[in-house]
């Protein structure tokens, strides 16, 4: 065997080890929480309003929505929620919902808080906190943006800003 | 020549059990992996000298050994350099990424079908009950789980929010009951929940129909498992009254809390390293064309 197969057989080796050991790398963590749900579609899941009627995200389908899941146990969800009500009122007119979600608590208890803090927005009351969940919550309160076509465009963990919502829903009603 | 065939093959069925029966603690041994680099050396050193004896030719032995190292790297990699086999553990509904798959392993919700999607690359990877699937250098398969299901209200009857501040998903009323806790010689699952709006954190155990047989203390109404509640303040400290024993499905009160806990079966997902498949599958290509070559061809 001449040295030239030497050499061949020796890279053919190399990079078959290359390869292998590549394959058992772990990747750099990805995105966790919320925002690791950026690009798929918004899960929509049948729950309740205020009022008790049927309820979901689904039906806001065609709007861009500020999904924000809270609690009335939740401290700066209840900071928050007067800035929510300020972008709500802000940005109705031009196809911005925002939506509020209540985390497993009775709908008496998310309407008397609500009405509380003069809430106008539509909330919605998910007693078996399917949204929390599958929207990755890592607390409360979780704020997910979602674009007209029902896709998740930013996922926040805790509390916003107005400067901070704003800088969220801009650019996609400019898109619009 | 039959010596170095059987010797080759022995090889290659070696590396395809890794991939047959994956996870095994063998495949991680010094001694397994030392074994199988000197098998091919030894069918390295032979193929040499059937080619200078000229009982086949000299390319095809080469194609033969290429495929045999391409199979012994897959293996022996696969030994080294992979990482120890894990069980994922996953809140219905909750998506856990796992970065040793460089992808998102969805979990189905409670009461659906109970399918767990890998998704990666921008595909989708089904993983469902009963035998295994191959991605990247994985294999996937389903490990069913007990896990307790929680419904928590207040004296007057109103829901109150689950949050598991420790578990796999921060708002599942689901306890996926990772670790287990030795009560009496037994060993049962263990998890634990905060109710924030009560300020009360409960741990959980849960007991088998088994293990709730066993227990003098079961209350009447108790078909199946049962659930050990314990409740204190969110400084750890123990509520009186605040420990109870319920029936599956049934409702305690404790501590200020009404609590039901209802057992089901949910999947966790196995994944054990496998040697690569593109590296395998070229190995056996070579090494099944080398073969044939070495057969079909005199020198």
């Amino acid at each position: 065997m001449n040295r030239r197969w030497v050499w061949l057989a020796v890279l053919f080796a190399a990079a078959l080890v290359a390869v292998v050991v590549a394959a058992y790398l772990p990747s750099g963590s990805g995105a966790s929480g919320p925002a690791a749900l950026v690009g798929k579609t918004a899960p929509s899941f049948p729950v309740v309003d205020l009022a008790g009627k049927p309820g979901a995200l689904a039906d806001y389908r065609g709007k861009i929505v500020v999904l924000n899941l809270w609690a009335s146990w939740c401290p700066p969800c209840r900071a928050e929620m007067p800035d929510l009500e300020r972008l709500s009122r802000a940005y109705l007119s031009r196809g911005v919902v925002v939506l509020g979600v209540d985390q497993g608590e009775a709908g008496v208890r998310a309407r008397d808080f609500a009405t509380s803090l003069g809430i106008t927005y539509p909330v919605l009351v998910d007693d078996a906190q399917q949204y929390g969940r599958v929207y990755a919550a890592l607390g409360l309160p979780t704020t997910i943006v979602i674009d007209a076509k029902g896709v998740v465009r930013s996922g926040f963990d805790g509390a916003l800003t107005y400067a901070q919502m704003r800088a969220a829903v801009e650019p996609l009603v400019a898109a619009t | 020549m039959i010596g170095l065939f059987t010797g080759c093959a022995a090889i290659a069925l070696a590396v395809l059990l890794e991939i047959a029966l994956p996870g095994q603690p063998i495949y991680q041994y010094g001694w397994y992996n030392a074994l199988l680099a000197t098998a091919f050396v030894i069918c390295a050193v032979r193929a040499r000298t059937l080619a200078r004896e000229g009982a086949a030719p000299a390319p095809a032995l080469l194609t033969l050994i290429a495929g045999t190292a391409a199979l012994t790297i897959a293996g022996v990699a696969n030994g080294l350099f992979a990482p120890a086999p894990q069980v994922v553990i996953g809140s219905p509904g909750a998506s856990v990424r796992v970065d040793d798959l460089r992808g998102t392993l969805a979990f189905p919700l409670a009461g659906t079908d109970p399918v767990v999607r890998l998704e990666r690359n921008g595909g989708v990877t089904e993983i469902g009950a009963g035998g295994f699937r191959i991605a990247a250098a994985f294999a996937l398969s389903q490990v069913p789980r007990q896990v307790l299901a929680v419904d928590v209200t207040d004296a007057r009857g109103a829901h109150l929010t689950v949050t598991q501040p420790n578990g796999s998903a921060f708002l599942s009323p689901v306890l996926t009951m990772p670790t287990q806790q030795n009560i009496a010689g037994m060993l049962l699952p263990f998890d634990s929940f905060a109710v924030p709006a009560a300020h009360r954190v409960v741990k959980a155990v849960l007991f088998d129909r088994r293990h709730a047989e066993m227990l003098k203390a079961m209350p009447p109404g108790g078909t199946g498992g049962a659930a050990l509640f314990s409740v204190s303040d969110e400084d750890d400290r123990a509520i009186p009254h605040g420990i109870g024993l319920a029936p599956d499905g049934a409702t305690i009160a404790l501590g200020g809390l009404r609590l039901k806990g209802l057992a089901i079966s949910y999947p966790a997902v196995r994944i054990a390293a496998v040697p690569v498949p593109i590296v395998l599958a070229l190995g056996m290509l070579l090494l099944l064309g080398g073969a044939i070559w070495c057969r079909l061809r005199k020198p």
